[in-house]
């Protein structure tokens, strides 16, 4: 059985590698990943926050107020890190795979 | 005040208070960037996600709580569920009305419309072990097939029955109403152990056979069979909830509590519907209990603030 994570979390993860984002900071990030394929809406936004905070994969990292709008940010916890480092990893080893598959077919350059 | 963030603030009376209190300026702030930046609809598709997700925070529908939790684990099952049902259906209840035809060519004809949704439901649960993180829009699809074509069917008089087709549909909602996790599991062993489990205890209840006729068929009295023999299974999974919440299992004993929903409410709901039946006083007991188990998750799963956690630095974060 596959137990792949699934691409917005991945998205989520990879943008808080770069540090510390606030909510929207976190959906622009997403959508500049994915070259547009993926926007994350606001509602979503906060249930994987929520979801990522509580196994503790991502942590608040601080909050300002700019323009009279609370931001709080978010960072990735060493697990988060480990987490997602493995999940990279996983996702270049099938990756290699498959572009080696590729070339042998002729498929591709 | 502009229109957009008085709207931004009052879609977060969705969430409880405590939730309101602890995020809400920040959801706003969000909304109100996401609004400056993004078209009109775009906003409005974002007004719409947040104050879904508000509504599953006050009902303790997210993926952190044991109600959550509980429907995660019930989902697929509850859809392999429905599929076992339509098989057991088909057998039952179809197959008699069709024999029925070739021993009384004049008796009948039974029209239905039921193997098009039982199809529906095994196609269904085969697309959801491939693809399980589709699971909400597989079970979405079941289930509106089903409840439109079944009041198609009623209005040309056409079996199945509507208790037969409640119990179905019903097995649909906790793929409807779980959480998105991580990663969909897709429980294949657990959910096909479920779905045998309830082809041979609808054998037991029933009496079934495919004998030919009409009223050997489950379509006649299948449903009281269920009601009447209803006691026994829910003891057993009463039982298995109460065994399962002792040893800690909580999560999969709110999963069995839910899968056995439809069950234990049409134990007493059907002979209600019905002016010549009694209630059995067993059955009345049980809906209490299920009542009572079900507050007890749903109560569980309400929002509590968090104690601020402390961040321990990571090393991919140190240059914002």
């Amino acid at each position: 059985m596959i137990k792949e994570m699934r691409e917005p979390t991945f998205l989520v993860l990879a943008t808080l590698a770069e540090g510390k984002r606030h909510g929207y900071a976190i959906i622009q990030g997403v959508a500049s990943l994915s070259e547009g394929e993926i926007e994350i809406k606001a509602g979503t936004l906060y249930a994987m926050l929520d979801r990522l905070t509580f196994d503790g994969v991502i942590a608040s990292a601080g909050e300002e107020v700019v323009d009279g709008r609370l931001r709080r940010y978010y960072e990735l916890t060493s697990d988060g890190t480990t987490l997602l480092g493995e999940e990279s990893k996983r996702r270049v080893k099938v990756s290699n795979i498959a572009l080696r598959r590729l070339r042998f077919v002729g498929g591709f350059a | 005040m502009t229109e957009n963030l008085a709207r931004s603030q009052q879609l977060l009376r969705f969430y409880p208070k405590a939730y309101r209190e602890e995020r809400g300026e920040e959801i706003v702030a969000t909304l109100q960037d996401a609004a400056e930046a993004r078209v009109p609809r775009a906003s409005l598709s974002d007004q719409i996600s947040v104050a879904l997700y508000g509504v599953r925070v006050r009902l303790g529908l997210t993926s952190e709580t044991m109600f959550g939790k509980a429907l995660d684990i019930a989902a697929i099952p509850g859809l392999v569920m429905g599929a076992f049902f339509g098989v057991y259906l088909l057998i039952s209840g179809e197959l008699p009305v069709v024999n029925s035809r070739f021993f009384y060519p004049d008796f009948g004809p039974f029209l239905t419309v039921g193997p098009l949704f039982y199809l529906v439901w095994i196609l269904g649960v085969v697309v959801v072990f491939e693809w399980p993180q589709y699971r909400r829009r597989i079970a979405g699809v079941c289930m509106t097939l089903t409840i439109v074509g079944e009041l198609l069917a009623k209005l040309a008089h056409r079996n199945p029955n509507i208790w037969e087709i409640a119990i179905l549909v019903s097995l649909g909602l906790p793929s409807l109403l779980a959480p998105d996790v991580y990663v969909t599991r897709r429980r294949v062993l657990p959910s096909l152990c479920v779905g045998l489990a309830t082809f041979a205890t609808l054998f037991f209840v029933s009496g079934s056979s495919v004998n030919p006729g009409f009223f050997n068929s489950f379509y006649w009295s299948g449903t009281y069979e269920i009601a009447r023999h209803q006691p026994y299974v829910d003891v057993f999974l009463l039982a298995l909830f109460a065994g399962l919440w002792i040893t800690k299992r909580r999560e999969v004993a709110g999963a069995t509590l839910i899968l056995a929903s439809p069950w234990i409410i049409v134990g007493v709901a059907y002979p209600m519907s019905l002016k010549y039946l009694k209630v059995d006083t067993l059955n009345v007991i049980a809906l209490i209990a299920w009542a009572a188990g079900m507050a007890l998750i749903v109560t569980t799963s309400r929002y509590r603030p968090r104690p601020p956690a402390s961040v321990e630095q990571s090393p991919l974060s140190s240059g914002s």
